[in-house]
């Protein structure tokens, strides 16, 4: 339980420093701003419970926003997508119901279930992003599709990274 | 109670939920100047103009609060005028005639309290007993005729308006002499009424209505008003005339008040001779 606690930690640490030190430094003419931070709340445990995530989805939007120097607009869109997860994993619950092993990853529920739960987690997040970011209904088109556009980018480099290391994670294992 | 308490229990994590949002939106327009700005200055969006029906708003419930500063101010600002200062001398116009004995004299005063719309109106004038003012002295302006004295102090008189249900004044109709009294009925400050005017008389629209002189409180040929319009009175003897005044009550400002030097010699004679019958 602890070792699991300071794992989880240490993958907090590397994803945020990951987005405050490289890809927040990405900006492709303005159009789009990969978030992949919220991967982290992408793979909480299943069994954790719903307040509990919405704390921990705070707190670590939170701690973006102190590298950011952006008090409070990572906070709310993690908050919100912490607050839609639980929802999201019962709608996609598979027939047979989650097994005590499984973990949200491409290893344990597949790719087409991964990528349906990140693809609509990640969209609400940098919805709710960048609508805090603009604050106005001015210029709705570019936000929505700078929404669009950040939301597809974020999730491929997400996959991604499931691939770089999780897969090999389960071939270790088994 | 207890099912608040469940139903807060039952959606725990929606209201915690909230609860953070609303810290992260009010970290977002404190510390971000951009959202700040956006927050503040939407201008004709709706944030915008909710905040300004807001302030709109709260302006109006502060009129109250603001009015008392303003009038405070404005008193503060008053009280250092010269107006505001009390002038304790009263130039009293005295005919000088050696020919004649000077039957009225005159003590200017200025109104300082007025009203024209309750059914007994009062006027406050700023000379009193030490500048020789006394109850039941006649007290005219320039245009007409005010009211009569009724309480003196030191400094300031009260005066029954002729606006008031208690005054009654003797006056005529100068065309022919007709004697009447005037009362006012509460109506409206321009107009009063003549009563007592028999039908014999005849009457004309824009006669000329003054004091005759006969109350022994107000001296004669003072103007009152004209005639608006008369009526015979159906059941009886006498007209109902509207008579349209001639001073503005509601613009009261220099004033009169009218000493009989004589009246303590008519008012001893007229007890003398009721008490002889």
């Amino acid at each position: 339980m602890f070792s699991s606690i300071i794992g989880y930690l240490l993958r907090f640490i590397l994803l945020a420093f990951a987005q405050v030190m490289i890809l927040n430094n990405v900006h492709l003419h303005g159009l789009f701003n990969p978030y992949i931070y919220p991967l982290f709340i992408l793979l909480l445990p299943f069994e954790m419970s719903a307040l509990l995530v919405l704390i921990v989805g705070f707190l670590s939007g939170l701690a973006i926003d102190f590298y950011s120097n952006s008090l409070g607009l990572h906070a709310a869109a993690t908050t919100f997508m912490a607050f839609v997860r639980p929802q999201m994993i019962s709608l996609l619950k598979p027939a047979a119901g989650y097994q005590p092993e499984d973990r949200p990853t491409i290893s344990s529920m597949g790719f087409l279930w991964f990528v349906v739960y990140a693809s609509v987690l990640i969209f609400m997040h940098h919805c709710v992003f960048f609508m805090m970011e603009t604050f106005s209904f001015h210029q709705a088109l570019f936000v929505i599709s700078k929404m669009a556009v950040s939301t597809v980018v974020s999730i491929v480099i997400i996959i991604a990274l499931q691939y770089l290391f999780y897969k090999r994670k389960r071939i270790s294992l088994t | 109670m207890r099912n608040l308490f469940s139903f807060i229990y039952y959606y725990r994590a929606f209201f915690l939920f909230l609860l953070l949002e609303v810290i992260c939106v009010s970290l977002i327009i404190q510390n971000n100047s951009y959202q700040r700005a956006a927050f503040l200055n939407v201008g004709d969006e709706v944030v915008g103009r909710t905040f300004s029906v807001y302030s709109e708003v709260t302006g109006y419930l502060n009129l109250g609060e603001y009015n008392k500063e303003l009038a405070m101010e404005n008193a503060m600002l008053r009280s250092n005028q010269a107006t505001s200062f009390y002038t304790d001398t009263s130039a009293v116009s005295v005919k000088k005639d050696t020919a004649g004995r000077q039957f009225y004299s005159y003590i200017p005063a200025e109104v300082i309290q007025t009203s024209t719309n309750k059914m007994n109106n009062y006027i406050i004038i700023n000379k009193g007993r030490d500048h020789g003012i006394a109850p039941r002295m006649a007290v005219i302006s320039p245009t007409g005729v005010v009211g009569i004295v009724k309480h003196v102090s030191a400094h300031f008189s009260s005066l029954y308006s002729l606006l008031h249900s208690q005054v009654t004044v003797s006056a005529r109709v100068r065309r022919d002499g007709s004697r009447g009294t005037i009362k006012w009925d509460g109506e409206s400050p321009e107009f009063i009424n003549l009563e007592e005017i028999t039908r014999q008389e005849q009457l004309h629209n824009g006669d000329t209505i003054f004091t005759s002189g006969v109350s022994r409180i107000f001296p004669d040929d003072i103007p009152i008003g004209t005639i608006e319009r008369f009526t015979l009175k159906e059941p009886g003897n006498f007209y109902d005339i509207r008579v349209r005044l001639t001073a503005n009550f509601r613009r009261l400002d220099y004033v009169y008040v009218v000493n009989n030097l004589m009246s303590g010699e008519m008012d001893s004679l007229i007890n003398k001779t009721e008490n002889v019958q």
